[in-house]
């Protein structure tokens, strides 16, 4: 009996062994599974620039600025990958769901990696081509497209893809003319910047056929979301087409309607963080040219960043005389204002460094190109 | 020492030994050589001492199937930027490609929207000479004539009856060339009908380190190129007629259609599904008359060009310009040892391009006046002065004066050493892009300018057994006002900095003819430092080498002829060029052809069968980062020469 009950004892010591083993194995395997995922700590604490570098013939990089500690790491993707370099030009790149998404261009794809910017997968290129940027919404990223062959004129094959997070695979492809651009989301639409179109595309999430367009009088670029939800948009002049105006659109996402526009001449067109809002969304900061006398009587286009009061809706110069700026962010940790600058497509480029009044704080070197910055914090 | 090093080392031993099989005999001067020093062109009779340099027919003959870049890189030491076949932009001296013209009669056929050629849209089988001068000549080439200057020049043999050339060569990865001239003539009047067509798939295999799995297994995985291909084919038409010696009718139409693929780079090309297209037609013509028979000389031209790109078979992305050029000389012998030339230049430009306002240009036009006076004061030395003043509608443009020198001397029946020395100013008018390209256009820019200082030496030994030739040349240039387009809240193009290029060229030829072998060889090698010295943006002044302006560039070549074979072979040396400026290169590399051709005569005809293998050491290169370049490749070709002209 006590034989027996010797036996089922240690058949029940086993089976604790047994399960206590393999439940160890399971979660070793989920820890493996996940091991691409990274908690937030000062490892990865940071604003990281995206630098542009020259499109086809030098990859971007990525500069990583601890500006709690104040350090800077130049070539911060090479260094976190065993010296292995993008080779793509990253159009855009942000984080989602604890995964950063780069929109990498020739070669065409979207390349994902833990919060310590580790690649462990290759990219995303089935069904994507020549993405811009991308925005997320529970499982899934949309990402806007240019297709392989632009015409540059209408963009007649430009589209959305709808790429599944779990799987990493394009699940589906929106057909969306007119070369959208920024992306935004909100009450349960998806709205696209039209580079080549003097509008707004409103696709409705719950079926993706139902597209309205809200018309702007300029071409759009990019959106900033406002805490009601409501949408601010780059408006800015074209090559094709005669513009009526430029500056920023209100956009109210409720009545799918363009409230107002703050004019603002010579804004800017380039392919960057153009735009951005501070903390409490009372100040947005645009990129701009503006005319700066270069002796007398002599005028000479310069960039300038203008802050935009959001209660006056008034547009100041913060900072003119600018030759390269490419981006601006702003550090809702520190309020301070990060001004991404390209000294030329084949040398680093800096960030300079201002607080909120206006005052210049310092410069950071970063890579060739920088053109966009975001925050893991 | 590396593989390619390893491999280099054994080929220059080959070379070193071959001419040692040879033996020795009697020496007589290389005719490629007597032409180079006896044949005065205008450019050259008006730039003594100017290094101008002339492919030889035999390395002409030896490219016949190829275009102006293959030529070049093989040949000369100037450093061209490209990839596999589509694009290839020059970089003499270390400058950009805007700054060298490419004469064809009195037109410069460079873009007046983009500023330059594509080296491989340019074939050297529709020119007889390829004539290229180093350094600037803005004074008698005008506008953009700063690192150098290419002449694509014609022979005028005044055929009398039929001479027919064909000529078809079959390379690796899909590369086909055919060509015909036809030379109908009698003792007064000639045509000249020459016909190319070009077409290479450039399926090439090569190694890519930058496939998918690179991070799980790092190796370069062999891969073949994509969406390269190129299809470019010509005509060129002259007709020309000989009122009687030294009173001329000459004249060209050049119609061109070149055709390709932009390649992707490396990491594109794992994912490749389609590519743009670039499609363009060039028509290019000059007609002149030439009357050299009496103490004042005269000469008087007019030309009419179109050119025309589309871009990925979209019509609404037209970039094209019409323009005519007329050109008139007048020269006068004042006594034996002067001589005055004055002469002006008139452009007509109508641009179409999609990105262009009307209301900003319709059309520009241009105008030339020019003078030059050659002097001989003392026996041996020659000089002149060239003065040349642009005007462009609507914008500032600089004088450029010139002033040269050269002395030769005899210092014994067999050397003769010669001394030059010059001094020039150059200008670059800004294309119509950088001035009206949409809303970025600046119609503010000033020219850019430069001046460039030169002086060498040249020994040639003429003894019993052969020729000796070395010439050193050094040089120093100063570009200022140079164009580069930057972002200013908008992309504009702008007078940014200046640049400072300097260097030393060394040349070595020595040729033999003995029993029946005849031997040819030769060394180039030039050392360039070339450094931006001031910039709009103080901070970017970090006196790194320009990019892709290698500091060190040679070649050496070696033909032996027997009979009616001919061996070749030729290397190249492109040293470490600079692709960004934080201090990456690219590495420098050899690379290394060889090649056979044998002629069997036939009464006055002739069969030639020609085999070459490029690149024969399958160094794994680039031109440009990141683009591949084929490895080892292999061309045979075949050429009838049916000769029923009359001597």
């Amino acid at each position: 009996m006590s034989n027996i009950y010797n036996y089922i004892k240690m058949k029940q010591i086993l089976n604790f062994w047994v399960l206590f083993l393999l439940t160890g194995a399971i979660f070793t395997g989920c820890s493996d599974d996940d091991n691409n995922k990274y908690e937030l700590d000062e490892t990865t604490i940071g604003c990281y620039i995206v630098n542009y570098g020259n499109f086809g013939k030098l990859p971007s990089s990525i500069t990583r600025y601890d500006y709690k500690a104040d350090t800077v790491t130049n070539l911060y993707f090479k260094r976190q990958n065993n010296g292995l370099e993008l080779l793509s030009n990253i159009q855009y790149a942000n984080v989602y769901n604890g995964t950063i998404y780069m929109m990498g261009n020739e070669r065409d794809e979207v390349i994902t990696t833990n919060l310590l910017f580790q690649q462990t997968a290759n990219g995303i290129s089935e069904g994507i081509a020549k993405p811009r940027f991308f925005v997320g919404n529970g499982d899934y990223i949309y990402v806007s497209c240019w297709g392989s062959n632009p015409d540059w004129d209408e963009m007649k094959d430009t589209y959305i893809a709808k790429i599944d997070t779990r799987t990493n695979e394009v699940v589906e492809t929106i057909p969306l003319p007119g070369g959208p651009e920024g992306l935004a989301i909100a009450n349960g639409h998806l709205y696209a910047a039209l580079n080549y179109r003097k509008s707004v595309a409103v696709v409705s999430l719950s079926n993706y056929e139902s597209i309205e367009y809200i018309e702007t009088p300029g071409v759009t670029s990019y959106f900033i979301e406002d805490a009601d939800n409501n949408l601010y948009v780059t408006l800015l002049s074209s090559f094709t087409l005669e513009v009526e105006d430029t500056g920023l659109g209100y956009i109210n996402t409720a009545t799918k309607t363009l409230e107002e526009v703050y004019s603002l001449d010579g804004i800017s067109s380039g392919y960057g963080s153009v735009i951005a809002p501070d903390k409490d969304f009372s100040t947005i900061y645009v990129l701009a040219s503006s005319w700066v006398e270069v002796g007398a009587g002599n005028w000479q286009q310069m960039g300038a960043l203008y802050s935009f009061d959001v209660a006056s809706g008034a547009f100041s110069p913060f900072v003119d005389n600018l030759t390269g700026a490419n981006g601006v962010t702003v550090n809702h940790d520190t309020g301070n204002i990060y001004l991404l600058i390209s000294l030329g497509a084949t040398e680093s480029g800096k960030m300079q460094i201002y607080k909120r009044d206006k005052s210049f704080v310092k410069d950071v070197q970063v890579g060739r190109s920088p053109a966009w910055a975001f925050f893991i914090n | 020492m590396s593989l390619s090093m390893r491999r280099f080392s054994f080929f220059i031993t080959f070379l070193l030994t071959v001419p040692l099989f040879a033996g020795e005999s009697d020496f007589v001067i290389d005719s490629i050589f007597l032409e180079e020093v006896t044949t005065y062109s205008s450019y050259r009779r008006f730039q003594p001492g100017t290094k101008i340099d002339r492919i030889p027919a035999s390395q002409m003959q030896i490219s016949q199937s190829g275009n102006l870049e293959q030529v070049l890189s093989r040949f000369s030491p100037i450093y061209i930027k490209g990839n596999a076949g589509g694009l290839s932009t020059i970089r003499f001296r270390g400058t950009a490609p805007d700054h060298t013209a490419i004469n064809f009669g009195g037109i410069n056929i460079n873009s007046h929207t983009l500023g330059h050629s594509n080296m491989t849209k340019i074939p050297v089988f529709l020119f007889d000479r390829i004539d290229v001068q180093y350094g600037s000549s803005s004074a008698i080439n005008g506008s953009g004539a700063i690192g150098g200057v290419i002449y694509l020049e014609q022979n005028h043999e005044w055929t009398k009856g039929v001479r027919n050339y064909r000529t078809y060569s079959n390379g690796s990865y899909g590369e086909h060339f055919y060509g015909e001239k036809l030379y109908l003539g009698n003792d007064v009047w000639e045509s000249v009908t020459k016909f190319y067509n070009y077409e290479n798939k450039n399926r090439f295999s090569f190694k890519n380190p930058y496939h998918l799995n690179r991070f799980t297994n790092p190796d370069p995985i062999k891969d073949r190129q994509q969406g390269a291909e190129v299809h470019n084919r010509g005509v060129l038409q002259q007709f020309n007629y000989l009122f009687e010696p030294g009173e001329t009718l000459k004249s060209s139409f050049w119609y061109e259609e070149s055709w390709h693929q932009v390649q992707p780079n490396m990491a594109s090309n794992v994912t490749y599904e389609s590519t743009q297209e670039l499609d363009n037609k060039n028509f290019r013509s000059w007609v002149e008359y030439d009357n050299s028979k009496n103490v004042i000389q005269y000469k008087v031209g007019a030309g009419y060009v179109h050119d025309k790109q589309i871009y990925d078979n979209i019509p609404d992305q037209i970039v094209a310009t019409r323009r005519l050029v007329t050109e008139g000389l007048l020269s006068y012998n004042l006594t034996s040892k002067q001589e005055l030339r004055v002469g002006g230049k008139y452009k007509y430009i109508v641009p179409d391009v999609h990105a262009y306002s009307r209301e900003n240009i319709k059309y520009e036009q241009r105008a030339d006046a020019f003078v030059s006076w050659f002097y001989a004061p003392i026996r041996n030395l020659q000089t002149t002065v060239n003065l040349r003043q642009p005007y462009v509608t609507g914008f500032n443009t600089p004088f450029a004066p010139s002033l040269m020198a050269e002395y030769f001397v005899n210092m014994s029946n067999e050397l003769r050493t010669t001394i030059n020395a010059g001094v020039s100013r150059s200008y670059r008018i800004p294309t119509l892009n950088d001035r009206f390209w949409g809303t970025q256009g600046n119609p503010d820019l000033k020219s850019e300018k430069g001046i460039n200082f030169e002086g060498g030496i040249t020994l040639l030994y003429q003894g019993e057994s052969g020729y000796d030739r070395v010439r050193i040349n050094g040089f120093q240039m100063d570009v200022d006002n140079w164009i580069e387009w930057r972002n200013f809240g908008e992309w504009q193009a702008r007078n940014i900095q200046k640049v400072k290029s300097q260097g030393v060229e060394i040349q070595y030829h020595k040729g033999v003819e003995f029993s029946e072998y005849t031997i040819e060889t030769g060394l180039n090698y030039t050392y360039n430092p070339v450094k931006r010295v001031k910039d709009i943006t103080a901070s970017v002044v970090n006196r790194q080498q320009l990019l892709y302006a290698p500091l060190h560039m040679g070649n050496t070549f070696l033909q032996v002829k027997w009979r009616d074979l001919n061996c070749f072979t030729d290397i190249t040396y492109t040293g470490e060029r600079y692709y960004d400026n934080d201090g990456n290169t690219l590495p420098s590399h050899f690379l290394a052809n060889v090649g056979v051709n044998y002629r069997i005569p036939f009464n006055q005809h002739g069969l030639i069968l020609m085999a070459q293998i490029r690149n024969l050491l399958n160094e794994d290169y680039q031109n440009e980062r990141y683009y591949a370049m084929p490895g080892r490749t292999y061309n045979l070709s075949v050429s009838v020469d049916l000769n029923f002209a009359r001597n």
